[in-house]
């Protein structure tokens, strides 16, 4: 359970975010639209640790992003919009990499697995090779080595092709519905993001806004 | 730590030309400059011909002292070829040690000795000229001196004390033992270091040193590389942290670039007689230690490969130049001692070990290693 009340964040004197509040549950994907500049990898960012906010509290599972922020990092999957993989290995010594340096071990099969789970077949190819849908794939991958239970995920999407985004987005909708993940998904994309998500919010400035845009009370599923 | 060697190891195992090519640029580089500096030193030689006429003892003392002479490059050979090979200016000059040297040295006649042959491009010839009538005047001196102490054992009737040949001998042990032409100062209770020592123009230690340093922090850039922005955040969610894995990483790069050292003082053992004792090692992991330390260091503060680059590059130049292993400061240390501590370099070229640097670059490092464990990203 996620729990963010009177979020601020501040860049100097710039106000970048504004008494954000909402909660989200597990099993639940939520996705954020909005034009550049808005603030969506920002809180994001938040979110995931990476940035402190001006003001504000963030609670995760009862774990305070103050005191806890080892604890909650162990239980957050953060896939930054930049991919974060080493282009000299290949698929399958990435995965060997980061696992080595994860909280949770895996064996070999089952990073294999991983990767397969999500149509990411190039197991011993180079990275270099790879299509940027595979790239983005793996760099999914990597970050759902520790098995995290709250994903934050900046516009994973950006630049594929439509297969790979709809393998991106049905791979995450398993995730959440079938092992309980909570999701916070970013996009520019308003099409893919009402079809993964339950709820989208629309981000803005000048003056800061966060109104909620979406919510799927039907299934997804029973949508398409 | 197990983990981190392996994937340390999965890193290195792309990138293992260029580490080899680092590691061993310093060791092919030292080489290849000692050896070139040697073949240049013994080419600007004055490449003079010697033509022995005589075959007696004294005239071979004299070929001997010529050809010891340091800057002199002296060839035996027959007055045809010598003649020839000054005509097409492969030679300064040319000296005849004529028939009847020993002879008139005896009788205490000094002139016309020694022919000399010069050419209109004999350059060092009035120099090389004076050296060699020295070493004559000193053999016809020398030889004069024992006439007179024989003629003073005659007047006192002790002629069967010592012999023409005993005096000349025990006169050349005089020379050596007392070293005439050199005076030493030393402060009183202090040790007498009068030995004297053949200043070699470069020294390997130091040319590999300058090397070391330069390739040391090429091989760091892993830091920056592998902490770049996009990277840094995948950081934050590892079990190992960064700082862990960094810090792994110099104990593993200390470890493999400190074998290549050992190599290098083998090496330079055989080639260059350096010395290797245990002493020599000490210095040598502790100078390793204190270098990779700043690489390590340096990377950390650095965000962009090019900078971090040129700052490698400057403080190379500069720890070569206060070590006075390329600009002796023989000099300057005498004068103001603490010199020797403003670089490592010149504790490696000493024997001895940098505290100072080793010092401040442990409390830096460790700052890092607690600053790394707080920060954000």
């Amino acid at each position: 359970m996620l729990n963010v009340t009177g979020l601020q964040k501040k860049y100097k004197e710039k106000t970048v975010l504004e008494n954000v509040n909402f909660q989200m549950k597990p099993g639940e994907i939520v996705g954020l639209v909005g034009e550049n500049g808005a603030g969506k990898s920002t809180l994001l960012q938040l979110l995931a640790t990476v940035m402190q906010p001006t003001q504000g509290d963030i609670q995760l599972d009862e774990l305070s992003y103050v005191t806890d922020i080892k604890e909650i990092r162990r239980i957050i999957g953060y896939v930054p919009q930049d991919i974060s993989i080493w282009e000299e290995f290949t698929v399958e010594e990435n995965m060997l990499f980061f696992e080595k340096l994860s909280w949770k071990k895996r064996t070999k099969e089952e990073c294999r697995k991983l990767c397969l789970d999500m149509q990411l077949t190039h197991w011993k190819e180079g990275v270099h090779s790879l299509s940027g849908g595979m790239k983005r794939k793996l760099n999914l991958a990597i970050s759902l080595l520790h098995d995290p239970a709250f994903l934050l995920l900046d516009e994973p999407t950006v630049g594929i092709d439509l297969k790979s985004k709809m393998e991106i987005g049905s791979y995450l909708r398993s995730l959440a519905k079938n092992e309980g993940k909570m999701i916070m998904y970013t996009s520019h994309d308003m099409d893919e993001i009402t079809t993964v998500c339950d709820r989208v919010y629309a981000i803005g400035k000048d003056p800061f806004y966060l109104n909620l845009l979406v919510e799927n009370k039907i299934p997804v599923e029973q949508l398409k | 730590m197990k983990n981190i060697l392996f994937i340390r190891w999965m890193r290195l195992k792309k990138e293992w030309r260029s580490h080899i090519c680092w590691m061993l640029l310093p060791i092919v580089m030292t080489v290849l400059i000692m050896q070139g500096v040697e073949t240049w030193q013994a080419e600007t030689k004055v490449p003079i011909a010697l033509v022995v006429e005589e075959q007696t003892e004294m005239a071979a003392r004299l070929v001997d002292d010529i050809a010891s002479t340091e800057l002199l490059h002296t060839q035996l050979m027959p007055l045809d070829e010598a003649l020839h090979r000054l005509q097409q200016h492969e030679l300064d000059s040319v000296f005849v040690i004529r028939e009847g040297y020993e002879g008139n040295i005896l009788a205490n006649r000094r002139n016309q000795l020694i022919d000399a042959y010069s050419s209109n491009r004999s350059f060092a010839y009035q120099a090389v000229v004076e050296t060699i009538t020295s070493y004559a005047q000193q053999d016809a001196a020398r030889s004069k001196a024992a006439f007179v102490i024989k003629q003073l054992f005659s007047d006192y009737d002790m002629e069967d004390e010592w012999s023409y040949e005993e005096i000349i001998e025990r006169s050349r042990e005089r020379q050596k033992s007392e070293a005439l032409l050199q005076s030493s100062f030393n402060y009183y209770d202090k040790d007498n270091t009068t030995e004297e020592q053949v200043l070699p123009l470069l020294k390997a230690w130091g040319v590999w040193a300058f090397f070391a340093i330069i390739t040391t922090f090429f091989l760091f850039d892993w830091m920056l590389k592998e902490n770049r922005p996009s990277m840094r955040q995948r950081w934050l969610f590892t079990e190992i942290s960064y700082e862990k894995y960094a810090s792994g990483s110099l104990l593993f790069f200390t470890v493999i670039i400190f074998f290549m050292d050992l190599v290098t003082a083998f090496i330079f053992s055989s080639l260059f007689q350096e010395a290797l004792t245990i002493r020599v090692l000490i210095s040598l992991f502790s100078f390793r230690l204190t270098i990779n330390l700043l690489a390590f260091l340096l990377a950390s503060v650095n965000k962009q490969l090019f900078m971090y680059y040129i700052y490698s590059l400057g403080i190379a130049l500069l720890l070569i130049v206060i070590g006075g292993s390329i600009i002796p400061l023989y000099g300057l240390t005498g004068k103001w001692p603490w010199i020797e501590e403003l670089s490592p370099v010149q504790s490696l070229l000493n024997g001895t070990i940098p505290l100072i640097w080793l010092f401040i670059l442990a409390v830096l490092f460790a700052r890092w290693v607690q600053k790394g464990g707080k920060v954000n990203a």
